[in-house]
């Protein structure tokens, strides 16, 4: 019976989670928010006041045990990854603007949860818990800045290479460290009851074990790094060793008197900070905790909610309070010292909008403060409210004060003035990646036109805390291209970045680079119809740039190239694009005209404009068909290499639907295909 | 060059200024609130599992919730309480006032049992129970001992 009851509780939990992160992610917000509402939704506050007794018989009281150790796992696991993933090159050596910034960001809300502190104390706290326990919690409670989040949101947003997302990504991990040291502090504070004796040899024995952490377990896990090198990958016993460590020192803390996830942090700030090791030792351990463990804390943090205790309007009150404070202080606060150091207001603003994010690690830390009986229920609901409403509040926000198409002019125009024609090339299959060159170079040959190569990364791809911009082994994608390049002489800027809408993000960057086209494998049958839709559709709806699908079946050195013209723009975008080639490879314009109309004016406006755009060097073919796709295929079939074709309505092509029609002409032929489709810039 | 060095201590100095107005004036002014808290009395603590050490009537098991139950918990959040009894999903509502402790639970809207008692030491409680049935009211008088200790530890949340 219990195991039953456990596993479909692990299952609903696990479905609300992703559904509901599904659905935050839509909105743009972090995957997080939805597991921590999904959790809430769970609890009473949804679940137990619309259906008390499936709530009952879903989690009874007596099943929560399993629950809750398991979810206790989970984020000794997490609390380990994010050590783990904890740069302490973040920590030093970022100025002046930084040290003032952080601290204050941290000092600044820890006195005004300090301060509401005197307000809350008497309301809903009681004699068991003297004032100064209180108070520091909630001041550490009021400074958390939830790290993995906002990691996640500056990767995400393409910050990390701005002065706003260095600044804030060393603010958030001194933040983090100090925010677990206070915490620990005052949990050994609780702990002994009172100041003396008993509270300073917690304190020491804890200080002297994070010495010992620092300076000797640092250095003897260099041989784990080492290990890591000679065999060039993670084993199941060295994952096995991570882990035993990991439970000995989380032992080791919980045993000194702070708390068990202190000591997982610390094990995992110490482990080896070689890029590999860390990717491969997360990637190992992430996916279990990310997305099967966490979601049980979320869902046992939940069970503990009822908002349904905010029962008056004068709670509901104090708990607009508890927001306002924390968002004053962590944001203002964070934004403030950010100004008099030296940023601007919008990067100020944007500094102060990330700090305020408290996510999981409020979550985390109200957790703690309510098993030790620190905070009551009510004051644990009311910074639950906060923590979700800081978490939410905080994409939005950012757009408004720091909106994405200003970090892309800021990221991404920097370097040239664009004199000269580009083409931008998205990679997905990094074996494409030749081919794409090849025929970029065919279509700009002339000395200095600038190719940029594109590869996305998937947000959900990266590690929950990753603060690099890119890793070598995510820019392994463009590689063969980039041999490529290298043995062509061809000059290719590689881009690679984390994002959420591969078709809009292309679109934007092809905008900021000033591209005249989009260049895109269309790897049928390797991708299906559906698989290739959305993001190739995306950006033929959203460039400005003249975009092309591209087959490749041949050699780019095409003899000969048709290229079927009607009416309308992409038509002339892909008679345009086949004029370019017209010096190396015989280009016939093929122009299909009902019988008996093969010698009326449309006709010899149709040649006059195939005459302007291919300035002499395109053959025109007038061919007489009631069918113009029919008598297209046939003509495509008689021994060209490349067919050259607008995205138009005139050959069965819808301009905004990438679908079944395309794949038929594709299949048709055997040549190699372009599919263009004109800009909206180009009109 | 000595206009460089001149601009470096202005620096220092600008900068040694902004951490003590941001840091340091919030740090001297937390030791202060901690120090104006301690004159604050916030109310006495109840929370925890109590267990009913004494039935002066005798018969335990009329105790609302399950029959035979020898316990009781106290969530307290300030002047707030919520009494859970056996296995009611839904506490009963409650407060504390000075030392008297009040609970009231009601189903539908119908009140069907009232504690009323007293601390009488920092762990133990005494009162009686007030059972609501359509036969009238039935008084239990009970004394409670809270298992643990009064610290934080025992509140049972």
């Amino acid at each position: 019976m219990g195991l039953l009851t456990l596993l479909v509780q692990i299952a609903v939990i696990l479905f609300a989670a992703r559904a509901i992160g599904w659905v935050f992610r839509r909105i743009q917000q972090p995957q997080v928010m939805g597991e921590m509402v999904a959790g809430i939704l769970l609890g009473p506050s949804l679940l137990g006041w619309l259906a008390p007794d499936i709530s009952a018989s879903l989690f009874p009281p007596e099943s929560l045990g399993a629950l809750h150790a398991l979810s206790q796992i989970g984020l000794l696991l997490f609390m380990f990854l994010v050590g783990l993933e904890l740069d302490p090159a973040l920590l030093r050596g970022r100025g002046r603007a930084a040290l003032t910034t952080s601290h204050a960001s941290i000092v600044l809300p820890f006195l005004l949860g300090a301060m509401l502190a005197l307000y809350l104390y008497p309301r809903y706290s009681d004699a068991s818990v003297p004032f100064a326990q209180f108070a520091l919690f909630m001041g550490a409670a009021m400074s958390i800045t939830a790290f993995p989040v906002l990691a996640r949101i500056l990767t995400e947003r393409n910050l990390l290479s701005t002065k706003v997302g260095a600044v804030t990504i060393a603010c958030a991990a001194v933040d983090d460290v100090t925010a677990w040291c206070i915490l620990a502090g005052v949990l050994a504070l609780v702990r002994t009851g009172a100041v003396g004796a008993e509270l300073f040899m917690t304190l020491a024995s804890s200080a002297i074990y994070v010495a010992a952490m620092i300076w000797g377990v640092r250095l003897a896990l260099r041989k784990l790094e080492a290990y890591y090198a000679r065999r060039g990958r993670i084993t199941q016993n060295m994952v096995a060793l991570v882990l035993l460590l990991m439970l000995a020192s989380a032992w080791t803390t919980e045993w000194l008197g702070i708390h068990a996830l202190f000591g997982a942090f610390l094990i995992g700030a110490v482990m080896p900070k070689e890029p590999g090791f860390v990717h491969d030792l997360s990637e190992k351990m992430e996916d279990v905790t990310v997305v099967l463990l966490l979601p049980l804390f979320f869902a046992y943090t939940g069970l503990r909610t009822r908002i349904g205790m905010l029962d008056e309007a004068a709670l509901w009150l104090d708990c607009g309070l508890v927001i306002l404070v924390a968002i004053g202080g962590k944001l203002g606060g964070s934004t403030a010292a950010a100004r008099l150091s030296g940023l601007s207001w919008r990067e100020s603003g944007a500094l102060g909008i990330l700090m305020n994010t408290r996510g999981l690690m409020e979550l985390v830390i109200l957790t703690i403060g309510l098993d030790l009986g620190v905070i009551s229920p009510v004051v644990f609901v009311m910074m639950v409210l906060m923590a979700l409403v800081t978490t939410f509040m905080t994409t939005p926000l950012l757009e408004l004060v720091y909106p994405l198409r200003l970090i892309r002019q800021e990221t991404l125009v920097t370097d040239e003035v664009a004199r000269n024609e580009a083409v931008l090339i998205p990679v997905a299959l990094p074996s494409f990646g030749p081919d794409l060159l090849a025929a970029a170079r065919a279509i700009l040959p002339e000395e200095g036109a600038r190719f940029y190569a594109l590869h996305l990364l998937r947000s959900e791809d990266r590690s929950i805390a990753d603060t690099t911009e890119v890793k070598p082994f995510e820019q392994e994608a463009l590689a063969p291209l980039l041999a490529a390049a290298a043995a062509t002489g061809t000059q290719v800027r590689p881009l690679t970045f984390v994002s959420r809408s591969f078709g809009s993000d292309i679109a934007e960057v092809a905008r900021a680079k000033r591209a005249r086209f989009i260049l895109l494998g269309w790897h049928k049958p390797v991708l299906g119809e559906n698989a290739l839709g959305g993001p190739v559709q995306d950006v033929m709806t959203l460039a400005d740039a003249d975009v092309i699908a591209y087959v490749a079946r041949r050699d780019p050195q095409w003899s000969r190239v048709l290229v079927p013209f009607a009416e309308g723009r992409h038509d002339r975008a892909a008679l345009e694009l086949a004029a370019r080639l017209a010096g190396r490879s015989q280009v016939t314009a093929l122009h299909v005209v009902e019988p008996e109309h093969g010698n009326d004016e449309a006709v010899a406006s149709e040649r006059a404009t195939v005459a302007a755009i291919g300035n002499g060097r395109l053959e025109l073919k007038v061919v007489e068909s009631d069918e113009p796709q029919a008598a297209m295929i046939a003509e495509a079939r008689s021994g060209y290499d490349l067919i050259v074709i607008g995205a138009s309505e005139e050959w069965g092509l819808e301009p905004r639907l990438f679908g079944s029609r395309h794949e038929d002409l594709a299949e048709s032929t055997s040549a190699s295909l372009m599919i263009v489709r004109r800009g909206d810039a180009r009109q | 060059m000595f206009e460089s060095q001149w601009s470096e201590v202005a620096g220092v100095k600008r900068f040694a200024a902004l951490y003590a107005v941001l840091v340091g004036v919030p740090v001297l002014a937390l030791f202060g609130i901690l120090r104006l808290g301690t004159g604050i009395e916030p109310p006495p603590s109840v929370g925890g599992t109590w267990r009913i050490a004494v039935d002066a009537s005798g018969v335990r098991s009329e105790i609302p919730g399950e029959a035979g139950v020898a316990a009781f918990s106290i969530a307290q959040s300030g002047r707030r309480l919520e009494v859970t009894v056996g296995s009611e999903t839904r506490p009963a509502g409650g407060r504390i006032d000075g030392r008297r402790v009040w609970a009231e639970h009601r189903r539908d809207g119908v009140v069907q049992w009232r504690l009323e008692a007293s601390l009488t030491g920092a762990d133990t409680l005494a009162g009686e129970w007030k059972m609501m049935s359509q036969a009238g009211v039935s008084t239990i008088p009970f004394e409670a001992r809270r298992e643990g200790s009064s610290a934080a530890s025992s509140r049972g949340h």
